[in-house]
């Protein structure tokens, strides 16, 4: 067990390195000169002021210098200076990201509260009324793209009944109360669609342990239904469920791109779109590769939890 | 096999609404009531009336139209994008399956690497630098779902090359082109249909994603998810404005995932026993 996660963490630092390599280099090799951009139309005419700026950014160098200059500063969590703003790439990166993981987070505690009860009783009640519509609005959470559904709970709760704040960012040290009511309509937003996933993956892996043969041996010995529930069944339909939460929590850090864009939330994701358009290379580098970090690491943890709560994937792995 | 699909109510609709839209998609522009490109100062973002059945937009263009016009882009993408991660990644997937070594690494290895990026980032970036339109959204959707094919076809090559007929054929000495497509291919084919499915519904997710953003269909090229983007500025104003490509999006997505569980249950005869 810990030789195979001792590997994975090898293979898993190799992974981020790879990754690195390919986005600094694609970077390099895509249209649009950041130099002419900084200078803006008029001056980026000139050939001779781009060539400065060039040189002032580091671009006039060769290829491989600029990759292992940037390398040595990338061990140490220097990504280097914004080119538009001069900002260090990590603190802004750092200023935003913790926004985005609570934005995350928040979801996805949302999401487990709503979908695990509601996969459960699906489950429990299969055929009837409450399973039918479990499952169809499961359908939709899982169909209907994230920003479609904020644009409903928008229409009906800040527009219909005007309970909410339909968009921005207030931060919490500034005003607690307004902080938390405007997070609730996006996270609502992004727990919409996770719970689906959530309630159909409980309510697919309780139906499957309930049929086994020990829940009946179970009930044929008079344990209490709610005891066969909670402390059987649950407890072996939990792997998959935990499974499921682990890979739409990789997806999430990715996925809020759209929810940060719709609510006007400024995380990491809008950052990072933010540095696109204005080709700013080191920003640019700095959020992807926190971003795809923090994807792989996540992915890590599931498999490393996938092997602690079930025995039988151990073996497996080998 | 076509029995068990008419027998199958959920297929059966959804397959037919799968039809409509692609048939909508080529006949869009002789049936939409008017030029959906068309300005019109005098009549902004009003509601549905005789001639604009279902209102117009911040430019007086009408909605209705755009809706029509709109639905082509995105289902050329979503096709376009799919047969790419299909014939592609289950080629890559079955050649890495049959040869295994070096092969086997180089191609599964790369596939890791595409999967180690969230995809809307993925497509984001490139969209980002290299503009997008319907050429390159194709292409780099169909490059982000690859791999889900490529390990898909891995998988099941590898299972199917084990079984005993296939053994038998490959020591009679048929040759690799015959073994791979005459023999493994049709044995593995319905995974990937189904698979070929989901892609199509996650496609259009995310072609309708970037558009949204303003990185997707370029304007005035009307599309779905860019209309949606457009619409969000006026929810307050005119509301039906953005419902009726939501809605449209949202459901259209909701058939493609419906056709896909749906064809699995006819396919996949191992779910059935359970």
């Amino acid at each position: 067990m810990k030789h195979d996660i001792l590997i994975r963490i090898v293979t898993i630092i190799f992974q981020v390195f790879i990754v690195v390599t390919i986005v600094f280099s694609a970077i390099r090799f895509m249209p649009g000169d950041p130099a002419v951009l900084v200078l803006g139309t008029e001056k980026g005419a000139d050939p001779e002021a781009v060539a400065e700026m060039r040189k002032t950014l580091g671009l006039d160098q060769p290829f491989l210098t600029q990759y292992i200059d940037w390398m040595k500063g990338a061990v140490t969590l220097d990504f280097g200076q914004s080119i538009f703003s001069g900002i260090d790439v990590t603190e802004s990166i750092m200023e935003r990201l913790p926004k985005t993981l609570e934005l995350a987070f928040l979801a996805m505690i949302l999401a487990i509260i709503i979908g695990v009860p509601l996969g459960i009783i699906a489950a429990l009640y299969r055929g009837s009324v409450i399973d039918s519509m479990v499952s169809a609005l499961a359908a939709v959470g899982i169909s209907f793209p994230v920003y479609i559904i904020g644009t409903f709970l928008i229409l009906l709760l800040s527009f219909k009944l005007n309970l909410l704040p339909a968009s921005g960012y207030v931060s919490f040290s500034e005003n607690p109360l307004e902080h938390i009511q405007r997070m609730i309509l996006p996270a609502l937003t992004i727990a919409f669609g996770l719970a689906s996933t959530i309630a159909r993956m409980t309510r697919s892996s309780m139906l499957e342990v309930l049929n086994k043969d020990f829940i009946r041996t179970l009930r044929a010995k008079g344990l209490n239904e709610r005891k066969i529930i909670f402390k059987h069944a649950f407890r072996n339909a939990i792997i998959a469920i935990i499974t499921i939460i682990g890979l739409e929590l990789g997806n999430l850090i990715g996925g809020t791109v759209l929810i940060e864009y719709l609510f006007n939330y400024p995380g990491l994701s809008s950052l990072l779109i933010q540095s696109i358009n204005n080709r700013d290379y080191p920003l640019i580098q700095g959020s992807i590769i926190i971003i795809a970090t923090i994807y792989i690491l996540i992915n890590l943890f599931v498999e490393i939890i996938y092997g602690l709560v079930d025995p039988r994937t151990r073996k497996q792995n080998r | 096999m076509i029995k068990k699909m008419l027998k199958n109510k959920v297929f059966v609709v959804c397959f037919l609404i799968f039809i409509s839209i692609i048939v909508l998609s080529l006949i869009g522009p002789w049936i939409a009531p008017h030029n959906p490109l068309e300005i019109n100062s005098s009549k902004v973002l009003q509601p549905g009336d005789s001639e604009n059945i279902l209102g117009t937009d911040e430019f007086g263009r009408d909605i209705l139209s755009r809706l029509i016009i709109g639905i082509r882009p995105t289902i050329t993408v979503a096709l376009g994008a799919t047969s790419i991660a299909f014939v592609f990644g289950s080629l890559l997937g079955m050649i890495a399956g049959y040869l295994r070594s070096l092969p086997e690494k180089l191609i599964m290895r790369s596939a890791d690497i595409i999967l180690s990026f969230p995809p809307i980032l993925l497509a984001l970036l490139v969209v980002g630098f290299w503009g997008g339109g319907v050429r390159n959204l194709i292409l780099i959707i169909g490059i982000v779902y690859m791999p889900y094919f490529a390990r898909l076809a891995y998988s099941s090559t590898i299972q199917v090359k084990g079984l005993e007929y296939v053994q038998s054929e490959i020591l009679l000495g048929a040759s690799h082109f015959r073994v791979l497509f005459k023999i493994i291919f049709p044995n593995i084919l319905s995974p990937l249909i189904i698979q070929s499915s989901l892609t199509m519904a996650a496609a259009i997710l995310l072609e309708s994603g970037l558009s949204f953003l303003g990185l997707g269909i370029i304007p005035p090229e009307p599309s779905w998810g860019q209309m949606i983007g457009e619409a969000r500025g006026y929810i307050f104003t005119y509301p039906m404005y953005v419902i009726w490509p939501s809605l449209l999006l949202g459901l259209t997505i909701l058939s493609i995932n419906l056709l896909g569980d749906s064809l699995r249950d006819i396919l996949d005869p191992k779910i059935k026993i359970k």
